[in-house]
């Protein structure tokens, strides 16, 4: 199973097929190191990111 | 910039501050046009070609890009789930009034959006417009096999990536590895895409010029116009 990580200085996103793959690579990072949980990213790196699971859709925007 | 003219060099300088505040606000524009807005790409192109010496002209452009995304602040990119990629590449021949070079632009969209795309102006004059499309393709041919391993890293695999193209002879040349003295001139490294092809990792296609993504990239356009290549290359209004 691929988990993609993704790091920019202290923000992380992981990224998986499943959940259960996305929680046991965020355990693996928390705990060895000092981090907050955040939930599903709505905002990172002054991108915000829009998922609608229905139509399956993802929207990137830069609107303040 | 959606009917935007095209700017020159030429015109009544900026004077003092107003140099600094061009200079930030271009810079501004440019972190825009390279994260979620491709459909400034051309304007912020034709802006950044001037910091040096700006003109109050430029500074007028500008403003009115500032005008237009305040009108349109609420769009973003909108990824479908289809994983397909489709490289659409195009050129605006000698679109360049100060040095009447072409104007390459690309466009990469997956599931239905943008993920890659470039408005640059060509770095040598072309002497035909089917020699500044060649260019353009083989500028985008590079992105295309740097996508393509991207790709196959993240999934496993790799489909010949399809490359939609409106000029007949580009597409001629591509395909066709005899020379032929009237394209002796052409650079051998823009060669590189016909070896791509021949090896079959690019797959160059015709398509209408109405059904390009890329015209945005390249040259002022029309509202209507301007508008199509927007919804093509996924730019939608979002809402938080």
């Amino acid at each position: 199973m691929l988990v993609f990580i993704l790091i920019y200085v202290a923000n992380v996103l992981v990224e998986a097929a499943t959940n259960a793959a996305a929680e046991s690579a965020k355990a693996a990072i928390t705990a060895v190191f000092k981090s907050r949980e955040m939930g599903e990213p709505s905002f990172f790196l002054g991108l915000h990111i829009v998922r609608d699971t229905s139509k399956g859709t993802l929207q990137v925007g830069q609107h303040q | 910039m959606g009917v935007g003219a095209r700017l020159t060099k030429d015109g009544p300088p900026l004077m003092g501050a107003l140099i600094k505040t061009y200079q930030e606000l271009v810079g501004s524009l440019l972190y825009l046009a390279t994260g979620t807005r491709p459909d400034i790409s051309f304007a912020v192109g034709q802006l950044t070609r001037h910091v040096s010496a700006p003109t109050m002209e430029h500074l007028a452009a500008a403003k009115t890009v500032l005008r237009y995304l305040k009108g349109t602040a609420s769009l973003g990119l909108t990824y479908g789930s289809a994983a397909k990629m489709i490289g659409y590449s195009d050129a605006d021949y000698a679109g360049d009034l100060d040095t009447r070079r072409s104007t390459t632009g690309y466009v990469f969209t997956f599931n239905g959006a943008a993920v890659s795309w470039t408005s640059k102006r060509q770095p040598s004059v072309a002497h035909s417009t089917t020699e500044s499309e060649y260019i353009a393709a083989a500028t985008a041919a590079k992105e295309a096999v740097w996508l393509s391993l991207l790709i196959k890293d993240l999934t496993g695999t790799a489909a010949p990536m399809r490359m939609p193209c409106d000029n007949q002879s580009a597409l001629a040349i591509m395909h066709n590895p005899v020379s032929s003295p009237k394209k002796k001139h052409i650079d051998i490294a823009y060669h590189f895409v016909r070896e791509k092809v021949a090896d079959k990792q690019l797959l160059p296609e015709h398509v209408p010029t109405g059904e390009m993504a890329t015209d945005i990239l390249e040259k002022p356009l029309p509202v209507p116009a301007y508008t199509t290549c927007r919804t093509a290359m996924g730019l939608v209004a979002y809402t938080l």
